[in-house]
């Protein structure tokens, strides 16, 4: 099922776009692919700062909500940025991406990042109350989470960048 | 000019720690691509510290955050990135140093990098003091020329792969 999913023709179709050929053959690959870049890297910037507050390694006199009304914006700012100029480079390869298994690392790695968010959110949501009265059992799990999207951002970055390097 | 350019390419092709390094990207599995990674995340690091501080110097993000408190807590934050910048690319330098000399791209880089550099050490010195109240017109300038460096020395560097876009010679 998978296999023949990744083999099907649409991801060759894709390439045969009129944008894709655009940005594969002139100087928008290398503008994207830099604009790629720095998206990813001010989101990592503005994730990991939250993260390493909720860890409770860094900023511990603001609140979890006051940092992330601070940072979450630019986090989602920038991932959306990410995400088209992300699009924009797969179109002009994507029949040799989805065959990539870094690519593939990649993509597994952001799905379980998003599951950890969905995670952290439900944790943080149904116990409020705790939060603000700094319950341990809470914070702990808190923190786990938080160091897990460290980590597996971490690995999306790494895999990202091996892409490159399996052709 | 011509000459400290063929100079300096001599002196790295001669150093001994050019096999070393070309071994070692070489033969360690991952190692590049690894380099690399750590290389973006020090990058990541320096926006989240240097161009966060600027940003909310221009009251553009963090604005409940007090500065001051800000540049306390960023600043080591910056600091610590910059020997993981350096030891992270120093490897690809030293392997093939004519790669980078002779490329135009990197010439930028290096330029802006060196003016960003200088300029944010003296933006950190100058908001020793700044409250949330005083952020003066022209720290606000210089907080968004330090902004536009660390964009630029970002974008160059992922250009340096692509000199031939700009620079085809034929």
């Amino acid at each position: 099922m998978l296999e023949t999913l990744l083999h099907h023709e649409f991801w060759l179709s894709l390439e045969y776009l009129p944008l894709a050929e655009q940005i594969g053959a002139t100087w928008l690959f290398p503008l994207v692919n830099s604009l790629h870049v720095l998206s990813i890297c001010l989101m990592l910037g503005a994730l990991f700062m939250l993260d390493l507050r909720i860890a409770g390694v860094a900023a511990r006199q603001y609140s979890i909500q006051q940092l992330e009304r601070d940072f979450l914006p630019w986090v989602w700012g920038t991932f959306v940025v990410a995400v088209v100029t992300g699009v924009a480079l797969f179109i002009t390869r994507a029949s040799a991406h989805v065959l990539n298994p870094a690519f593939q690392m990649k993509m597994l790695l952001m799905l379980l990042a998003a599951i950890n968010m969905a995670f952290f959110h439900w944790c943080f949501r149904y116990n409020r109350n705790s939060v603000d009265s700094g319950s341990n059992r809470l914070s702990s799990k808190l923190a786990f989470s938080a160091v897990l999207s460290l980590l597996l951002w971490a690995g999306v970055m790494l895999a990202g960048r091996w892409i490159g390097h399996i052709v | 000019m011509a000459e400290l350019r063929s100079t300096l390419i001599e002196f790295f092709n001669q150093s001994f720690l050019r096999e070393s390094s070309a071994d070692l990207l070489r033969n360690v599995p991952g190692l590049p691509p690894i380099l690399q990674t750590i290389h973006l995340l020090g990058a990541a690091i320096l926006l989240g510290s240097v161009v966060m501080f600027c940003l909310r110097l221009l009251s553009v993000a963090a604005r409940n955050q007090d500065p001051l408190e800000m540049r306390r807590r960023l600043y080591p934050w910056f600091i610590a990135a910059l020997p993981v910048m350096l030891f992270s690319a120093l490897p690809f330098f030293l392997a093939r140093p004519q790669r980078y000399l002779t490329n135009p791209v990197f010439d930028i880089k290096m330029a802006v990098l060196t003016i960003t550099l200088g300029l944010s050490f003296w933006l950190w010195q100058r908001s020793r003091t700044v409250s949330a109240d005083t952020i003066s017109v022209s720290l606000r300038l210089h907080a968004l020329l330090v902004t536009a460096g660390w964009i630029l020395t970002v974008l160059a560097g992922r250009w340096i792969a692509y000199a031939d876009y700009i620079f085809w010679t034929g």
